[in-house]
């Protein structure tokens, strides 16, 4: 509580802090959403304790009235006629963890006879194979939908086809890539919690100071570079701003690199995962477009990892392209001068996505143990909507659909690219072919700063994936 | 008569007396004296190191069935067509280059730091204790201090110098600027340690030595190459080859302040070692991370015995 109050009288900025060193973490862990994995708890708590309180509209929804109008429910998975008790491990450190605590609270009130244990952890990966070494798995976890390839392998999932298949779960009650991607050798070992994906913001009031008209975002190339042009030029601040240095750049310049690569057609590898096609014609589009942004001045140069967050927040960044996860603590610091929604389609339609799933894991459990951990990842699944204040999209469409998630601020608005979302495809460490040493925003981040041409950077970590495609093939056979 | 005035002699009193000399004498005592050492360091040093030997032949990712591998991991590490090649050796080249440029700043600046904190002045323990302080930080609280005092766009001294008036300088994503900027946190962090183990040494110089000198009309400064280096050689020695081995262990500095940018170029082989065998990305080779260890273990123990043997021969 101290270090909360202690963030509220240290700026903006300090929460920022949390987020830079997290991601670093988070980067190599999965590359996926949540920006509060942090190195250091307390930087993490400074970052996480920002969450603002959804109006009352929103927060006066019972989580519980969000039952899945017309989907299959969970009738078919009922709680185990013994008492059990589960571990539900997951990595959120952040301001975003009391939101899924309270679902899971809820959860505990409504089923006396399975009771969960809300376990947070802080390198949730490294903990979980620690702990399988240990043999001291819990029962349920969070899985990122990239890290499933990888944990499955190594023996820490367990495959859920039974559950899927008694709960009658669909691509239609998800969307189309996050269920697509969530196959691993056949078989299914997470049921996806929500989709986190880039998202676009823009500041009305230096819209309004640039004759722009703050109700009508870009939604095209030449509308978005019209803007940000204009806004540089007229309200003296950047338009926008792209990040080119800093602990984060992989991640943050990664995952707008990869949004305008997946609209201009890229795909990461060929049809068997056996060779990176990153340095593809979408690839270099994708690199070159941002460079344009440094290279005619909109941006300033040499912009640092989440500086442009902060900028943004204080008001001196006009337009930002961020994880949905930002979303609260813009709304916080920007109020009615917040606009949110799909991100311009530069080249076409798709946008960098991530998924958080639920889990079973291969501990050892009864049969009442393993059918409340399917309970439990049942009802929370129907029962995301709380998890949607805390930035994120719910992954149900039945969720997504219900009255009282259009009702949220912000979120909805953003929600409204939801088809063309865009996930890793399943192979083993496929979020570092985009955030690790040699991966696409490494190559992107050396052709923004002119360090490297751009086919030249993405040639180079093209052929270091080939490779590593290569001998994951012959270790994991896929 | 004196015979009967003296105590008879009593078998359990002077037997344990006699016994603990002869233990004293005997060929073992040496090693009894070593044992809870040994064993401190058998089960904290010698197990792991002989355990991370054969995690270096396994393919060992916590989970899953290591399976015996022979040299593979090594032979990745010598095979250019290898993914982890370019990194790891790139690293490898990073941490030499740290610890060429941090060695001399840091045994330098904490000789000269000692020389000053050695004198007859108020106030001395004072600073003696301002330098040591930073040490006793972790490196995460350091990273992240330096890292707001750097960064371009909100930090202090960017503040500070945009307040002046001018520009804002990249300290940490480009080159050389972020390397300095690493030594420069460095040294904040650590140089007290070697300054307090070259104090002591100082205090051990005996002053007669110093008197000698002035009588004969050296001058401070060549008191100081003539007696003060000459004195202190052996302190020197170990100060410098424990700052080599600190400097080639440096993870969190470049992990927390530039995260291994720009590019790779301050990402160091031990940080790489660290992503390859604990995060997701690396995908848990703990295999291939034990061999990377060994690696940079082997070039430490080389770069040790080179230090001892220059020293020794000056010494000659």
């Amino acid at each position: 509580m101290a270090i909360d109050e202690r963030a509220d009288r240290i700026d903006a900025a300090i929460a920022m802090a949390g987020r830079s060193v997290s991601r670093r973490d988070l980067l190599k862990v999965a590359g996926a959403g949540v920006g509060y994995a942090a190195l250091a708890a307390i930087i993490s708590a400074c970052g996480g304790g920002r969450a603002t309180t959804p109006p009352a509209g929103g927060a006066s929804v019972a989580p519980g009235a969000s039952a899945a109008p017309g989907g299959s429910g969970g009738a078919a998975i009922q709680p185990p006629a013994t008492a059990v008790n589960l571990d539900f491990w997951n990595p959120f450190t952040g301001g975003d963890g009391p939101y899924l605590k309270k679902i899971v609270d809820q959860f505990n009130s409504e089923t006396p006879n399975v009771q969960v244990k809300f376990s947070t952890q802080k390198d949730l990966y490294g903990s979980l194979h620690a702990a399988k070494a240990a043999n001291k798995l819990p029962q349920v976890s969070i899985v990122h939908l990239d890290a499933i390839p990888q944990n499955a392998s190594d023996g820490i999932f367990q495959p859920i086809d039974d559950l899927i298949s008694a709960l009658g779960l669909s691509e239609a009650d998800f969307t189309e890539d996050v269920w697509k991607n969530g196959l691993w050798k056949d078989h299914r070992y997470g049921v996806p919690l929500d989709t986190h994906t880039l998202s676009f913001y823009w500041n009305k009031a230096l819209f309004r100071t640039a004759g722009l008209d703050p109700e009508t975002p870009p939604t095209s190339k030449d509308d978005f570079v019209a803007a940000a042009k204009a806004i540089t030029e007229k309200a003296g601040v950047p338009g926008f701003m792209v990040v080119q240095g800093g602990g984060g750049a992989n991640f943050l310049l990664g995952i707008e690199w990869a949004t305008t690569f997946y609209q201009g057609g890229g795909e990461w590898t060929n049809e068997d995962f056996s060779e990176s096609l990153i340095n593809s014609q979408a690839g270099v589009d994708s690199s070159n477009f941002w460079k344009s942004l440094v290279d005619d001045g909109i941006s300033p140069k040499g912009t640092e990892s989440d500086t442009e967050i902060a900028a943004f927040k204080q008001g001196k960044n006009g337009m930002v392209m961020s994880g949905i996860w930002e979303t609260n603590g813009y709304i916080e610091a920007l109020k009615d001068d917040l606009g949110a929604g799909p991100v311009p389609q530069i080249f076409g339609k798709g946008v960098w996505s991530g998924s958080h799933n639920m889990g079973i894991t291969t501990r050892e459990m009864s049969a009442e143990e393993k059918q409340g951990a399917q309970y439990f990842i049942s009802w929370i699944s129907e029962h995301s909507l709380e998890w949607a204040k805390a930035g994120q999209i719910p992954a149900r469409q039945s969720v997504v659909n219900s009255a009282e998630f259009k009702a949220l601020p912000v979120i909805p608005d953003i929600q409204k690219q939801q088809a063309d979302a865009r996930f890793f495809p399943p192979f083993p460490a496929a979020g570092d072919a985009l955030f690790g040493p040699q991966g696409a925003g490494q190559a992107a981040v050396a052709a923004v700063t002119g360090k490297k041409d751009a086919k030249a950077a993405l040639d180079e970590a093209a052929a270091n994936i080939t490779k590593q495609l290569k001998e994951n093939k012959a270790k994991y056979g896929f | 008569m004196t015979a009967a005035a003296a105590p008879p002699p009593v078998a359990g009193t002077t037997a344990p007396t006699r016994s603990l000399r002869r233990i004293g004498e005997t060929w073992y005592a040496g090693y009894l004296f070593i044992l809870p050492h040994f064993l401190l360091f058998l089960f904290m040093v010698g197990l792991p190191f002989f355990y991370n030997l054969y995690i270096a032949l396994t393919d060992y990712t916590f989970g899953g069935e290591a399976q015996f591998v022979g040299l593979e991991n090594f032979q990745n590490l010598a095979n250019p067509d290898d993914y982890h090649f370019p990194v790891f050796w790139n690293g490898v080249w990073n941490t030499i280059l740290f610890v060429l440029t941090s060695t001399p700043l840091l045994v330098g600046a904490g000789l000269g730091l000692a020389v000053l904190v050695d004198g007859k002045y108020r106030g001395r323990n004072f600073f003696r204790a301002l330098f040591f302080a930073p040490w006793t930080l972790g490196i995460a609280v350091v990273g992240l201090l330096w890292w707001w005092l750097l960064n371009s766009q909100s930090g202090l001294l960017t503040l500070f110098l945009q307040g002046l008036g001018a520009q804002s300088v990249s300290w940490l994503t480009t080159n050389p600027l972020a390397w300095f900027s690493i030594n420069v946190a460095t040294l904040w962090w650590t140089v007290g340690f070697n300054t307090i183990i070259l104090l002591a040494g100082l205090q051990a110089i005996s002053p007669d030595l110093y008197e000698a000198a002035s009588i004969d009309g050296a001058t401070k400064w060549q008191q100081f190459k003539a007696v003060t280096i000459p004195s202190l050689r052996p302190i020197l020695l170990l100060v410098i080859t424990l700052q080599v081995i600190a400097s080639f262990n440096m993870v969190g500095q470049s992990q927390i302040m530039t995260g291994g940018g720009p590019g790779n170029e301050t990402r160091t082989a031990l940080l790489y070692m660290y992503e390859t065998g604990f995060t997701n990305g690396g995908q848990f080779q703990l295999g291939q991370a034990a061999a990377m260890g060994l690696i940079v273990a082997a070039m430490m123990v080389v770069v040790s015995i080179i230090n001892f043997r220059v020293f020794r021969s000056d010494e000659a």
